[in-house]
């Protein structure tokens, strides 16, 4: 055995340092991701041709519009997600998708500045000075408001929140031009707190902070850190906004951190730059112009199963619950995959990947969520919401296998060896089919789902049958791609 | 006359009599419409919300139907400035065993093609299909050409129609249902390298970025001009769409998805009895395989429109 140097030592220990950092980071991405796709569910939208929505057609149009880019900058949180899990397996880190569950919170907590703002009022400028002047805002006598992670429906005031969560710096938004300085972002110094004793996690300049933070630790990792190459991680080129590429070197890192702020927060990208930040400050800006619009269907924030008393849509929300834990225990296996491209049997990565993505994230995550939430969880009295979204629950014992997928791995490395269920292609098939048998059995229970838009009770159950219908399918290329790494339409088996 | 394929294969049959290796080729084009959502929507999304196109809110929502006529309740054409779109896909000349043949054009010309049982272009995300490489199935496959032939003065109805099933002998057997694709793979379309001039020639269009860069200019006046605040969002989203996924919309244009298999189920040649043998001059032959080939694709993701073409070859023999 070999007796690290002083400088191996500190370098090894860098690196877990960075490793822990990178793990948070793809937590809070995850979170992100999440929280978007909830407010995305929430927004009304029409399944059949009747009017069955309350905005009326012109804010459904602006509605429509919101949702697209909100799922846009969901798309782009998964793109951050993966990036994350690039730059740590570029560094022999494990891949990690564990993610903390939501708690119950009290809602207030989620209100911005001192003083609540309702849907279609004007927000509170704590700064007291107008926007659009970088001139006009003292930095100095600013101090950011922290937020933190809620499912909720998609709101005004969800939308300024989510707007504070992407914001950068007070400083970085002066230095950008002041034109989309988000006011409601920052309270003056002195000003009360509204926030409860422990502080929310995100602020304006948070993620920014984390990733050049993130920067400097990477520029001090020697080049032999960087120890798996492109062939041991994932890409996607530039399909819907994701934009996926290998972390290989001290370049490519910086690469990838720069993209993710930059989509994120604006960092260092044009005044005119559509970042997530821009696009939510713009949506809150044509809201307030637009005056009260009623974008969602009224959600129950952060739900849980025991917020559910419907049965069946008890059950469908821990189906969601069990696909997304599918999902997570895919995309595992897929990044601890150390040969993406494997030119013989088995062919796993190439199985997890074809499937995980398109179709299992839009055929069964999001397909089931938009039924979900169509689906009658309470009674409504007492001014509880009817409805509930996916509550994303991860189990202890999942999260704690995504926190530590390998057998062998210590302190967030990856080892030699997988954990089984990231590794056995049958218990991913499995669980998949499971899924689909068990959507199966509620389609065939003889219950009709219980819709809260009776409007809705045919197209409901004909996209649950879908559902069904193409999970089965799933499973059923994840075999045959795991065995013969084909999908191609063109390759012929001899029929 | 009433001449049906037997059963479910020609193939399957005797042998046949009357042997032929030339085809009498119809061919057909024009513009069709499909209110389809898109990637990375679910396939099945009745609004469009995160792919390039939607249903407008004062539109049906998506129903994902090819439709070769045009159909103004179910899927009406968005205002635009190209007066010239008229979604109809028809038959355009006829062929006897590769040549122009104009007496028989003179017969057909004009027949209406219609694909019949609401037909979609069958991916589903990549389940069934590709849609990374375009490689749809067009399901059901159902044929129709439907015509009134002029002969001696008067109309004669001519009605042709060509099934064919992913599994033969199984009409209802869905790509979903068949674990193997390799089963429908002669279903699947293959993309033509893009920009296809082929595209491109049937609409007129070869400048993709000029096109949709006069339409958003469109779009943008429409907004100024109009004062109905429904229709004023319209526009909007429609401008969105274009300006939010650029390339994606526009190579459209020049985009094309080519199809080319036999019928296999049901193969239908309908005419009255005492014209059959006149009117084309020679005998329509049933009982022998067909084939049909065709493209979609000149694509305008903002109208919903695109243009399809191809032929129905089926196997001819000309009287002497």
């Amino acid at each position: 055995m070999s007796n690290p140097s002083g400088q191996d030592r500190d370098s090894s220990s860098l690196v877990q340092e960075v490793v822990q950092k990178l793990r948070n980071a793809a937590e809070i991405e995850q979170q992100f991701m999440c929280m978007y796709l909830y407010g995305a569910f929430s927004i009304q939208k029409r399944y059949v041709n009747e009017q069955h929505v309350s905005p009326n057609a012109a804010q459904l149009e602006m509605t429509r519009r919101w949702a697209n880019m909100i799922y846009s900058v969901a798309r782009q949180e998964m793109e951050h997600l993966a990036l994350v899990n690039n730059l740590l397996r570029s560094i022999g880190g494990a891949p990690y998708f564990a993610r903390s569950n939501l708690v119950e919170k009290p809602f207030h907590k989620y209100h911005l500045g001192a003083n609540p703002v309702r849907a279609g009022q004007t927000a509170v400028c704590a700064s007291s000075t107008a926007p659009g002047k970088s001139s006009a805002i003292n930095c100095d006598e600013l101090v950011p408001i922290p937020h933190d992670f809620v499912f909720s429906k998609f709101d005004l005031d969800a939308a300024r929140r989510w707007t504070c969560m992407e914001a950068p710096e007070c400083s970085t938004l002066v230095a950008e031009d002041g034109s989309h300085f988000a006011e409601w972002c920052f309270r003056r110094k002195g000003a009360q707190k509204a926030m409860a004793a422990a502080p929310p996690p995100v602020e304006p300049g948070t993620i920014e902070e984390l990733y050049r933070e993130l920067k400097g630790l990477f520029a001090r990792l020697p080049v032999s850190a960087f120890v798996n190459g492109a062939s041991t991680q994932v890409v996607i080129e530039q399909q819907y906004d994701i934009y996926v590429f290998p972390v290989t070197n001290h370049a490519t890192a910086n690469q990838a951190m720069s993209l993710i702020t930059e989509q994120g927060e604006g960092i260092n990208a044009s005044p005119t730059y559509e970042s997530h930040y821009h696009r939510f400050y713009d949506i809150v800006r044509e809201w307030e112009k637009a005056g009260p619009v009623p974008a969602a269907w009224d959600l129950k924030h952060d739900p849980v199963r025991n917020d559910i008393e419907d049965e069946y849509t008890g059950r469908v929300f821990e189906l969601f619950n069990g696909a997304y834990e599918t999902l997570l225990i895919m995309l595992t296996g897929l990044y601890a995959t150390t040969n993406q491209l494997p030119t013989s049997y088995p062919y796993l990565a190439p199985a997890l990947g074809m499937e995980a993505f398109a179709p299992f994230m839009t055929m069964v995550i999001r397909s089931l969520a938009e039924v979900l939430v169509q689906l009658r969880a309470t009674d409504g009295r007492g001014g509880k919401p009817e409805r509930v979204g996916p509550g994303f629950i991860v189990s202890d014992a999942l999260n704690s296998e995504l926190r530590s997928p390998y057998v062998d791995g210590q302190n967030g490395m990856a080892g030699q060896t997988l954990k089984p269920i990231f590794a056995d292609i049958d218990y991913v098939i499995t669980r998949v089919e499971v899924f689909s048998q068990r959507l199966l059995g509620l389609i065939n229970s003889g219950t009709r789902p219980p819709v809260v838009d009776p409007a809705l009770a045919d197209w409901v159950m004909q996209r649950m049958q879908y559902i069904q219908v193409n999970s089965h399918r799933i499973a059923i290329n994840l075999r045959r791609i795991y065995q013969q790494n084909v999908f191609s339409a063109l390759q012929s088996d001899g029929y | 006359m009433s001449d049906v394929s037997p059963q479910p294969s020609a193939a399957a049959g005797t042998f046949p009599v009357n042997q032929t290796a030339r085809y009498l080729t119809l061919n057909f084009g024009g513009y069709f419409m499909c209110r389809l959502a898109t990637d990375p929507d679910p396939s099945d999304d009745p609004y469009g919300t995160s792919g390039y196109t939607m249903a407008l809110s004062n539109e049906p929502v998506l129903d994902q139907v090819i439709r070769l006529q045009y159909d103004p309740k179910a899927a009406p054409l968005r205002k635009n400035p190209l007066p010239h779109i008229k979604v109809g896909v028809t038959v355009t000349s006829v062929t006897f065993d590769g040549n122009f043949d104009a007496a028989r054009t003179k017969a057909l010309a004009g027949a209406r093609v219609d694909l019949l049982q609401n037909p979609m272009f069958i991916s589903t995300n990549n389940t069934v299909g590709s849609d990374d490489t375009m490689a749809f199935v067009v399901e059901p496959f159902h044929l129709k050409l439907t015509h009134n032939a002029p002969l001696h003065g008067k109309s004669v109805p001519v009605s042709i129609e060509a099934v064919d099933n992913l599994i033969p002998g199984h009409p209802g057997v869905k790509a979903v249902q068949i674990p193997n694709p390799a089963v429908y793979a002669r279903r699947f379309s293959t993309a033509a390298p893009t920009p296809s001039p082929v595209a491109h020639q049937a609409i007129g269009v070869y400048d993709e970025y000029g096109y949709f860069r006069d339409r958003r200019r469109w779009l943008a006046e429409q907004i100024q001009k109009t004062s109905d605040p429904v229709e004023r969002q319209g526009y909007q989203s429609r401008l969105y769409q274009i300006d939010q996924w650029g390339n994606r919309v526009t190579n459209k244009l020049g985009f094309q998805a080519n199809w080319s298999h036999g019928t296999n189920g049901e193969q239908r040649f309908d005419v009255p009895p005492d014209v059959a043998t006149e009117l084309l001059g020679g005998k329509v032959i049933v009982d022998q395989p067909w084939s049909v080939n065709y493209w979609f694709g000149a694509w305008d993701g903002d109208l919903l429109v695109g243009y399809m073409a191809g032929g129905l070859n089926i196997p001819f023999a000309p009287s002497k």
